[in-house]
């Protein structure tokens, strides 16, 4: 009987630590943060008044807002299929037994490891348009110096080049674990059918990595869309704002401009379309193959 | 008998107590980092604990460009400091939402000690809300060696002069493209502001009017986007101006005189003069823009006494001298204007202790919006090809909203 | 999948010399990206042996000129390192420890159970890590000064008991696990529990070990949070109190990079020491709706 009991009540034993430390630090903050996102709070004042959804009107109409918006998406088309590509295609090289996986895997994770202070300043120093790594190396085939983070054209994809850097590693481990886990039995199997070597990643590997993608895929999004910290340190939103993203103006709007409401509502905005996103991102990519485990 | 030694007793246990409590005094001060001001302030606090026995001073360190997004939650929340620094633009608003209060100082006294210029946003009522501290000014620096190897013997006075000293030491190599500047302002909001005001304009009225945008704050706004565009003497490709003014690349910066201590401690033996900036034409003031910051008391504090006894230790003159001495950093009593103790340790001084007198105070109180949105206009006109006057006119709109949304903060 | 006329294991010597191409093509690519990963780390790392002139200099070197361990003697004398690597240490190892424990329990209950309330609490989590820090950032400082939590150990710490990011991790890594394992427990009567520490835990392994270095290098390079809470320099992390090595008007690169290397370290450190636990397979599949 209690035997019984500790079964109906096992599953609720072990979520509710987990969800309630999490909801107790983020789902009472999002709340009031969504409340304040109809008010004209300005952090230090002690009196503020309601607005119904005045800041939310003010949005549609806001072109900074709009901009920060087109920049934080082609920020993530940049970043996105970057990191899930390439971290793939990193993990399945060094999957095929290659020597000193230990060695690079370390190195491929050195990025996730640096602060990110450190690593904006020296990827400047790479932009540099006198003496960076990169126009050194656009000299040797021939290309002319470019100022890449001072030009509207280049700065944000510069900036990007530098977040796939930053997220490569981490996904890569991500990826590894999960090949591991693909039973060598299929492709024992589809080798006496006479599969070659694309033709196993592509019927077996890629759909039995549905899941380990969906996964990065959502993740990298969300990281994607929050991109803000490279941006304040290296262009601080410039040059003519194209390396604007919404974090970057919602922080300026709450912290430097001290409208902490308005910067409320464009956080919710910012919710409900990451919200969309992972949505649309679990519907295309969350059929996964299941199978019995051997 | 008894009850009397008990009532004795139990007054002298209250008045010993309240004398410890009395005694025990702590001031929480919050300040934006730098090393030498970090060695400063702790000596100062040392001293200051010494004169006042049981007064803790206890001292934190944030680095300038988090400094607001600690405080700010830290005084929503109410648990911020005693003291801690505004920048002078802030504190108007600050005083208007309660949150710092006036200083229990002597205000006739204030008046007359102080640079007028840097306390043009503290007082209220003739009563101060925060004594000025880290005052800056606009200066020229130039290097003194590319001007003896280049024979040229007169500082610029006038702006005339000044392009024809800058053209003259930009150089290029073969390939066109440019080895040393001749000037640079690096789009930095208190230097454009400087040239702007050097024609004479008015830039707000009260009620928050924009007055700047007329044809001759617009000569000022074009000279600064001329020398990127039409005498080539800045080039915005350049990389940092101050790596290059380091390394001998550059042959005149408009700068903060914090800046000597900046170069001294990474390029020592590097040539350096100070002068005033050039006036706009022959026998025109030197106006150039001050910004400066405040110390101020927070409106929670419960040691509002002891906080304005701080303060003013901060800000005394022989703590200014020893600052200034330290750090470099201005002071903003009249009477060390002209402080020979001063002019002996650092020469070099001479000229940024002069520009405090034809210093105006920053013109906009949102300091950090309005530097952000003059420089995105000479970029409009420097990388995106804009016209002066289009991006002029976009400038005064933007002035105009950030004081509505920001200064007023309504909606 | 059946291809006609399928050629394989030919002996001849194209494919032998085919698959040897591709190898080395394969340790290029590795060992180009491999570079370009390492390159801005080893920067700094070099920055770090340089002097204050050197490492600000242009055109900038690679290698340090006259390399000096001035830098990592200065970031000790002047700031009371070894007090902020105790109290980072302090503030990363409980929190990550009991961020794994927590999130590879709701992983494990949100994966292999079926109960009322499963579906919606898993998406209340995955939703709210979507709402941005910068505004909830600021109620939750007021929430942890009303409560008393500022500047205290606890108040970093009580902030970074749970993680959605693993909590999301560890139910998919669960969900391939065999139902039939479990249930044979059961009938051996084993506990809900007994079958958590007992078979879960030891199937996991590669996937507890991802997360305690993911984990772990988020709590020891947080920045936000501690400088919100942290108001006193005997309480500060490293991630706050590299910065201070820079000054208002200059900075001084040598220094911040030596400080940098230093706070770097152990989190590499861990990172070498966890491989083995990677290298054991795991299964990850099956989003089951």
């Amino acid at each position: 009987m209690w035997f019984k009991l500790q079964r109906r009540i096992a599953p609720y034993v072990f979520v509710l630590p987990g969800v309630v430390f999490y909801l107790m630090v983020t789902f009472i903050p999002a709340v009031i943060g969504i409340a304040l996102s109809f008010t004209n709070w300005s952090i230090i004042t002690p009196n503020f008044r309601w607005l119904g959804l005045r800041n939310y009107e003010r949005l549609l109409g806001d072109q900074v807002f709009i901009t920060s918006l087109k920049n934080t998406f082609r920020y993530a088309l940049w970043l996105i299929p970057g990191v899930v590509i390439l971290s793939f295609l990193l993990a399945i090289l060094l999957n095929a037994k290659v020597k000193g996986m230990v060695v690079f895997r370390t190195i491929y994770y050195l990025p996730m490891v640096t602060p990110i202070a450190v690593a904006s300043v020296i990827w400047m120093w790479i932009y540099d348009r006198r003496a960076g790594v990169l126009n050194y190396l656009t000299g040797l085939v021939g290309l002319p110096p470019r100022n890449w983070l001072n030009e509207p054209r280049t700065a944000l994809g510069a900036i990007a080049v530098m977040g796939i850097w930053l997220a490569v590693g981490g996904n890569v481990v991500i990826y590894l674990a999960a090949l591991k886990g693909i039973s060598q039995s299929y492709y024992e199997a589809a080798e006496i059918d006479g599969a070659g070597y694309w033709q196993k990643i592509r019927y077996i590997t890629l759909p039995l990595l549905r899941p380990t993608t969906l996964f990065v895929v959502i993740t990298t999004t969300m990281g994607a869309l929050r991109a803000f910290a490279q941006m304040n340190i290296m262009t601080q939103g410039g040059p003519l704002r194209s390396t604007t993203t919404i974090v970057f103006y919602i922080f300026q709007t709450a912290f430097t401009d001290l409208r902490m409401g308005y910067a409320a509502a464009m956080s919710i905005v910012l919710f409900l379309i990451t919200l969309v996103l992972t949505f649309i991102n679990w519907k295309f990519l969350g059929k996964g193959v299941s199978y019995d485990a051997d | 008998m008894k009850r009397h030694s008990v009532v004795l007793a139990v007054t002298l246990l209250i008045v010993l107590s309240c004398g410890a409590a009395g005694f025990a005094q702590t001031i929480v001060h919050w300040q934006h980092h730098s090393p030498a001001r970090n060695e400063m302030v702790e000596k100062l606090a040392r001293e200051f604990e010494a004169q006042n026995p049981g007064v803790t001073i206890e001292f934190e360190s944030i680095p300038l460009a988090d400094y607001y997004t600690k405080l700010l939650p830290a005084l929503a929340a109410g648990s911020g400091p005693d003291v801690f620094q505004l920048r002078a633009g802030d504190v108007p608003r600050y005083k208007e939402y309660g949150v710092i209060q006036e200083l229990a100082i002597d205000h006739e006294k204030a008046l007359a000690e102080f640079v007028p210029g840097s306390y043009g946003y503290l007082v209220y009522d003739g009563k101060f809300y925060g004594l000025p501290t880290d005052v800056q000014t606009i200066v020229l620096f130039y290097n003194t060696e590319i001007f003896a190897e280049l024979g040229i013997e007169k500082v610029p006075e006038t702006w005339g002069e000044l392009i024809e000293t800058a053209l003259e030491i930009v150089d290029y190599d073969e390939d066109g493209v440019m080895l040393r500047m001749g000037l640079a302002h690096g789009n930095y909001g208190p230097v454009i502001w400087t040239l702007m005001a050097q024609t004479g304009t008015a830039f707000q009225d009260e009620e928050g009017n924009m007055l700047f945008n007329n044809p001759q704050a617009l000569e000022g706004f074009k000279f600064a986007a001329d020398w990127i565009t039409e005498y080539g003497v800045e080039d915005p490709d350049f990389g940092s101006r101050w790596t290059a003014f380091r390394e001998g690349q550059l042959g005149m910066v408009y700068a903060h005189p914090a800046m000597l201590g900046s170069f001294r401690s990474t390029h020592p033996d590097l040539p350096i003069g100070i002068a005033e900036v050039p006036a706009r034409q022959a026998g025109e003031p030197r106006t150039n823009v001050m910004t400066n910051w405040a110390y101020v008391a927070s409106a929670r504090t419960e040691n509002a006494e002891l906080a304005a006894k701080w303060i003013e230790f901060l800000t005394s003159t022989e703590a200014q001298r020893e600052w200034t001495i330290q750090t470099g950093e201005l002071p903003s009593r009249v009477e060390l204007l002209e402080d020979p103790e001063l002019l002996e340790y650092e020469p070099l001084l001479a000229a940024p202790l002069a520009s405090l007198e034809s210093a105006i105070p920053y013109p906009f109180e949102a300091l950090a919006q309005m530097d952000t949105a003059v420089r995105n206009a000479l970029q409009m006109v420097t990388i995106g090809g804009e016209t002066v006057e289009a991006a002029f006119d976009w400038l005064a709109a933007e002035a105009e909203r950030i004081y509505e949304e920001v200064v007023l903060g309504e909606l | 999948m059946r291809t006609e006329g399928a050629v394989f294991h030919q002996p001849s010597r194209y494919y032998l010399w085919r698959s040897r191409v591709i190898k080395i093509l394969t340790y290029l690519t590795l060992i180009a990206i491999a570079v370009i990963m390492l390159i801005p780390f080893l920067w700094m790392i070099l920055g770090s042996f340089k002097t204050v002139r050197e490492a600000m200099q242009f055109p900038p070197t690679f290698l340090p000129e006259n390399p000096t361990l001035d830098n990592y003697r200065e970031v000790f004398s002047r700031l009371p390192f070894a007090r902020y690597y105790l109290n980072t240490v302090i503030t990363s190892v409980i929190p990550t420890v009991i961020t794994v424990f927590t999130a590879a329990m709701a992983g494990f209950g949100f994966s292999k159970y079926r109960f009322a309330l499963g579906s919606f609490l898993f998406w209340l989590i995955l939703a709210t890590m979507m709402v941005p820090y910068p505004v909830t950032i600021v109620p939750l400082y007021i929430m942890a000064y009303r409560v008393g939590l500022v500047n205290s150990y606890t108040g970093i710490i009580a902030v970074n008991l749970s993680s959605a990011f693993g909590i999301f991790m560890m139910r998919q890594f669960c969900l391939s696990l065999p139902d039939d394992l479990l249930d044979a427990a059961r009938i051996d009567g084993s506990t809900e529990f007994g079958i958590f520490f007992r078979i879960i835990l030891p199937l996991t392994k590669p996937a507890l070990a991802t997360l305690t270095i993911f984990t772990f290098t988020g709590n020891w390079n947080a920045y936000m949070w501690p400088l919100l809470v942290i108001n006193s320099d005997r309480l500060r992390t490293l991630s706050l109190a590299i910065p201070l090595f820079n000054g208002q008007y200059a900075s001084f690169p040598n220094l911040v990079y030596a400080a940098s290397t230093m706070a770097v370290l152990p989190v590499i450190v861990l990172f070498v020491f966890n491989q083995r636990y990677f290298t054991e397979g795991i299964t990850m599949t099956g989003m089951k709706e």
